[in-house]
């Protein structure tokens, strides 16, 4: 009975082991680095070929598709703003002003080649300011 | 009706704190009919939401847009249909629909068990009356529905073109069955400590509805999933986006509480592992339910954000520890009934299938939660995306799945060697012949290969069992009809579960195939053009634009060849919204989909210039089948939970009265 | 607006009507607060029919079980046999148990009034258990003398099954 439950903690530990090594090996791997725009011209030029993800707002004017698929645009918060071009699918939401996030490498000649991109809807609070304009 | 609805959510909040306070000093100065009153005070909750809630509908069903939530969520374009749909669509209206199934949930519970178990009640519906009161806070003070505005728009922000489709009618109301389903069990859970009745009544109440909770969360993930694939247009249904992980944690943490509650049903062991369990799955579910809402997470699904956070964060603090600490109180209570004998045993593989699935839970947990530590203890956000997550899951699934054959079949207690042999040989001959067989049609892939093999493994277990069990009944004189029929009524949980089985059979090997052999490839056409992809030839014919009531219309039709053969079209869109309003997305992406058997062909429209269009193509393979075992996992659960035909014995309630004389009867 | 108000008023009078109920139906709340009630004794005495009760429906359901799964071919006949005579065995202490218990309790029973609507059902035996409790009478009566005796897994010694612990090597009896 007693080496019964010796088994039984051996498996169970070897689990949790497996578990964790599974873990620390994931997160090594896939570890991205969530950065604001300002943020990643700071670690130039520590920041190059590392995979990282940027959040900004999308430039008024900036964007530039081609039929290809090939995109072209520049985020920014506050003054900063990078050059991005990107490949994929575009979210419906992505337009000028929407807050956009992009995955990718910022490479040596101080342009990101994203290759995810998310939008988001740029209100943070549900702001009753658009029902205003209705009103008036 | 705004005032009567408004003063509903009061009035519910006092009355769900009063049942609290009676049911627990009833039940402490073992006063019948304060307990009464705390269940009538239940009751009352129910009735009073329900008032709220149809006052709500009212309201948004004639866009009465002096309501802060009508004007956010709907507009005069919108279909009645999605005015009701919408009760859900916002913050305040989903907290709502919460409060309003728990109510119901607890009306229940309250009928279900009155003249029982009147040791636990108390306690439970104390537990669901304190769950309550939190969210009912949360609608009264924080987030109301019946909020005003101070002047009246003439139009309103409008739906979420994205949520305008009927997945989205289901989606949210089949998780929120689940998520509140979940309290349900906890109570119970709750009340056993609370009043020291640890024995197995907990448990057998427990199960019912935790089997009811696991349901509705799985067909919420599934209902997810199949709206992502159709309507986010990205070719997948799964992101492990933080709200996706939101349900996938309890429902994780409910399938191992669903099994280990077998265990201790029919060997009185893991007493205080299902305790802890299922105080785990709760809190998992209102940590979901926080992640959703307080946007804490940034994620893509983003629901507006606003102040409900930290109260969140302080009741899921209040909760573990509160909970925690009568469970070490009443740990001595907590004795099992018997030993492991040993690891090669029925027990044992319902012990290592919790151990994965929580393992899992954790895994997708501290995924989610990364950002958030990484912020707190080295000052920046790092996050880790869908590799991770796969690379972890993927190991413990494919075990998991191994497991799901082993357990069936092996002997309670310790299995023999003739046990072992007698039940394995047949589906471990199968595993093998699968792996041969699909290697020789030249799969190479470790994970689909080991998966596939697992998966027939237990298929052989599952039609083995089946093939035993009716042979038994035939013998026994019925013909085979009759057989399957008896079979699976007299042992609905056996054969109903092994129904289940099968159908998480069929989504894995779903999944593994929609993973792995997944095929995707772009091209610019012009008209007339073809591309080809796999055995599919694509060609396109013409761009149509046109308007509609609600949105100007780009549409690019498309026929599809095998071969010489035209199998079929499509049409891919790409919308653009009249109505400004609730559109920080006026744009609108419609995928076209040709679903078979074999796989998906998933054309997305991108972009369009001239007598030119940009198309993404991606045949998913065998994406069906993830659906379709979606459908049997859900027969398979109504099987489960069908009420026994034959009652097996009422539960014995000698309550008569032995004695005398309750000396307050007399004042 | 009027209107709206009144019927408030009538939601909120209704509610505490409901609440308050229970306080002046007095009639029903003058037996004790459980069934297991004033009296000490009894009260245990019918907490341990209860838990008996509970612990012999789950050896009927075993007993079921493993019987399927002998027909099944799941489980080996030394298996089932094994695992037969002891949940049967375990199962007749059980009923003894219960038997006793029961005379003691119609004894006080006889001398007190029995309130009919707290009665709730008696026992609603299946088939399937009506056969096992006639056979278990049976192996009873049957002058079996072998008295019901649960091995010991650890030293195989043959047990009172009422005991917790096993009187030769001292190793704990799981059933």
């Amino acid at each position: 009975m007693f080496r019964g439950r010796i088994k039984f903690i051996i498996a169970i530990g070897v689990i949790a082991l497996a578990i964790a090594y599974l873990v620390y090996g994931g997160v090594r791997d896939t570890m991205v680095y969530y950065l604001t725009v300002e943020e990643l011209k700071e670690r130039v030029p520590g920041v190059y070929e590392q995979k990282v993800r940027v959040s900004g707002n999308v430039v008024a004017g900036s964007i530039k598709k081609s039929l290809d698929g090939n995109l072209e645009f520049k985020i920014a918060d506050g003054g900063d703003s990078i050059d991005v071009i990107y490949k994929g699918i575009v979210p419906d939401i992505f337009k000028d002003g929407v807050e956009a996030v992009v995955e990718g490498n910022y490479t040596s000649e101080n342009v990101f080649k994203a290759d995810l991109l998310l939008a988001k809807c740029p209100t943070k609070y549900e702001s009753t300011d658009s029902l205003k304009r209705a009103y008036n | 009706m705004i005032g009567t609805g408004s003063i509903s959510i009061f009035l519910a909040f006092a009355v769900s704190i009063y049942a609290i306070i009676a049911s627990v000093v009833g039940a402490r100065y073992r006063k019948r009919d304060l307990v009464r009153s705390g269940e009538h005070g239940a009751l009352a909750v129910c009735f009073l939401l329900i008032i709220a809630t149809v006052s709500l509908l009212h309201s948004l069903l004639n866009l009465d847009f002096s309501l802060k939530y009508v004007a956010m969520n709907t507009s005069t374009d919108l279909l009645p249909i999605y005015r009701i749909t919408s009760l859900w669509a916002g913050q305040a209206g989903s907290l709502l629909l919460w409060c309003l199934i728990l109510s119901i949930y607890t009306a229940v519970v309250v009928i279900q068990n009155k003249g029982q178990s009147r040791q636990l009640m108390p306690y439970v519906i104390a537990t669901l009356s304190a769950v309550s009161a939190f969210f009912i806070f949360l609608i009264a003070f924080v987030e109301s529905p019946f909020e005003m505005l101070p002047f009246v728009p003439v139009e309103g922000r409008g739906l979420n073109p994205i949520l305008q489709n009927e997945y989205m009618a289901i989606h949210p109301l089949t998780l929120y069955l689940g998520y509140v389903g979940v309290t349900v069990p906890f109570a119970f859970g709750m009340g056993a400590l609370l009043s020291g009745k640890l024995d197995d009544e907990w448990i057998r109440q427990s199960r019912k509805w935790a089997l009811l909770a696991w349901t509705f969360l799985s067909l919420g993930l599934l209902l997810g999933a199949r709206w992502a694939y159709l309507e986010l247009g990205w070719g997948g249904y799964w992101a492990w986006d933080p709200v996706e992980n939101a349900a996938f944690m309890p429902w994780l943490a409910g399938t191992a509480f669903v099994h280990s509650v077998m265990i201790q049903e029919q060997r009185g062991m893991l007493k205080k592992w299902n305790m802890v369990l299922i105080i785990i799955t709760f809190f998992l579910a209102i940590f979901g339910t926080f992640i959703t809402r307080s946007g804490i997470i940034s994620s893509v699904h983003s629901f507006a954000q606003s102040d409900i956070g930290p109260y969140f964060l302080g009741f899921i603090g209040f909760i573990l520890l509160f909970s925690f600490v009568i469970f070490i109180l009443r740990l001595d209570d907590l004795k099992s009934e018997n030993k492991f004998d040993s690891i090669l045993s029925r027990e044992s593989a319902f012990i290592f299938n919790n151990l994965l699935f929580l393992g899992a839970a954790f895994t997708v947990f501290l995924g989610t939660i990364f950002p958030i530590i990484s912020e707190l203890i080295k000052g920046e956000k790092i996050l880790v995306g869908p590799p991770y997550f796969n690379k972890v899951n993927v190991p413990i699934g494919l075990v998991l799945i191994f497991l799901m054959g082993v357990g069936p079949l092996i002997s309670w207690r310790k299995a023999s060697k003739e046990n072992l042999v007698k039940n394995f040989s047949l589906p471990i001959a199968l595993f093998v012949l699968t792996l041969i067989v699909l290697v020789l049609l030249g799969i190479r892939d470790l994970f689909a290969l080991i998966s596939f093999g697992f998966c027939a493994f237990v298929t052989t277990t599952v039609i083995f069992e089946y093939y035993r069990g009716i042979s038994v009944r035939i013998r026994r004189g019925d013909n085979l009809l009759i057989a399957l029929f008896n079979l699976i009524s007299r042992n609905s949980r056996r054969y109903g579960g092994y129904i289940v089985h099968l159908g998480v059979v069929l989504i894995v090997i779903g999944i593994t195939a929609s993973s792995v052999f997944v095929k995707q490839r772009e091209a610019v056409l012009a008209k007339g053009e073809s591309m080809s992809i796999g055995d599919y030839n694509i060609r396109f014919d013409e761009l149509s634009q046109y308007t509609t009531q609600a949105k100007q219309v780009t549409a690019a039709g498309i026929s599809i060849f095998k071969g010489e053969k035209k199998i079929g079209s499509m049409v891919p869109q790409k919308n653009i919204y009249n109505y400004e309003g609730n559109r920080e997305i006026n744009q609108e992406t419609e995928v076209a989909i040709l679903s078979s058997f074999t796989d998906d062909l998933y054309i997305i429209l991108t972009d369009f210039e001239g007598s030119k269009a940009s198309f993404r193509v991606i045949i998913n393979p065998m994406v069906s089948w993830i659906w379709a075992g979606g459908i049997v996992l859900l027969m398979g659960a109504t099987i489960i939970m069908w009420p026994a035909t034959r009652q097996k014995q009422k539960e014995i309630s000698l309550s008569y009265a032995v004695g005398s004389k309750d000396q307050t009867a007399e004042v | 607006m009027v209107l709206e108000i009144l019927i408030v008023l009538a939601i909120a009078i209704v509610v505490s009507v409901f609440i308050s109920l229970p306080f002046f139906r007095k009639n029903r709340f003058d037996q004790p607060y459980l069934e297991e009630e004033t009296d000490p004794i009894q009260g245990k005495l019918i907490q341990r029919l209860n838990a008996l009760n509970n612990e012999k429906e789950s050896l009927y359901n075993a007993l079921k079980d493993i019987e399927f799964d002998y027909e099944l071919g799941k489980l080996s006949k030394s298996d089932f046999e094994g695992l037969n005579l002891s949940y049967k065995s375990k199962a007749i202490s059980i009923l003894k148990e219960i038997d006793e218990i029961d005379n003691e309790i119609n004894l006080k029973v006889k001398e007190f009034n029995l309130e009919e609507d707290n009665i709730n059902e008696s026992k609603e035996i299946s088939e399937e258990e009506d056969v096992i409790e006639r056979e278990i009478l049976q192996f009873r009566k049957s002058g079996n003398t072998i008295d019901p005796q649960i091995e010991c897994l650890n030293c195989g010694k043959e047990c009172n099954p009422n005991d917790v612990f096993c009187s030769k090597c001292g190793n704990k009896l799981s059933f």
